[in-house]
């Protein structure tokens, strides 16, 4: 009887009808599309300019260390041919 | 196919199988919108190692697992919210209450005992449940969205149907 029961009403399960969803629901789902569209499109940009940013900061301090270690290139060769501004006439 | 006709196809489908799970009107069009802009999303990577319609039940099932962990997890916080503020007695979130349009007027209480139930059991007796008893999938279709054998799911809904009646009585 008990088991019956049980079966009877794990049987209702087969009375739930199924239902329409909503004709709205079409255009809720292309407004969301359309807005992560532009969220990602948005996040491109930031990526890019953040990164451009970064390789902008990169060449930067490139030259700056390629301007460093010609400017000592320079003071060698001026100080072996003995170009170095001193205050001693020739080489006294 | 483009989305307008997966949505034609495929919107009662998702609809009712996340209506299954939820048992809430609002909540079931929330995870099918969100299950249709993953589609949308992944349309380019989907790969005919499935039938799109198995496709569409995983990420439909997918969908409606994370939205009750999520769920259960906002009930969980509004609990411990409650204990440290102050004048709040209640608690913050408060489960919707069962509205499922496909319940007879005269069923409802005992239906909502039913899901009560249902909604305790593990997340894969659950599924293989519902689909075997909602959806009414055949064992092969049932094996092919879990992703098991044709036993493991006929042992699946067999735990799940004993689970049941102990809950009931």
């Amino acid at each position: 009887m008990n088991t019956h029961m049980k079966q009877a009403d794990i049987d209702l399960l087969d009375t739930i009808q199924r239902v329409e969803a909503s004709p709205y629901l079409l255009t809720r789902i292309q407004q969301r599309i359309e807005s992560k569209q532009a969220t990602r499109f948005s996040t491109t940009w930031s990526w890019a300019i953040g990164i451009s940013f970064v390789v902008l900061l990169l060449l930067n301090i490139a030259t700056l260390r390629n301007n460093h270690s010609a400017s000592s290139n320079e003071n060698n060769l001026a100080q072996s041919m003995n170009l170095l501004p001193n205050h001693n006439l020739y080489n006294e | 196919m483009n989305l307008a006709e997966l949505y034609t196809t495929y919107k009662d489908m998702v609809f009712n199988l996340s209506l299954s799970y939820i048992q809430n009107i609002e909540e079931a069009e929330e995870i099918t919108q969100d299950v249709f802009v993953a589609v949308y999303q992944s349309m380019d990577t989907f790969q005919e190692k499935s039938s799109i319609n198995t496709w569409i039940y995983r990420i439909t099932i997918n969908k409606s697992l994370d939205y009750i962990k999520a769920k259960n997890r906002k009930k969980r916080l509004g609990v411990f919210a409650s204990l440290f503020y102050e004048n709040t007695n209640e608690v913050k979130y408060e489960q919707p209450s069962f509205n499922h349009p496909g319940v007879l007027l005269e069923q409802k209480e005992s239906v909502e005992i039913i899901f009560n139930h249902i909604n305790q059991l593990p997340d894969n007796q659950k599924t293989a449940l519902i689909l075997y008893k909602l959806e009414h999938q055949s064992l092969e279709s049932i094996a092919a969205i879990m992703n098991i054998s044709s036993k493991a799911a006929e042992s699946l809904i067999q735990r799940a149907k004993a689970n049941l009646a102990k809950k009931i009585n």
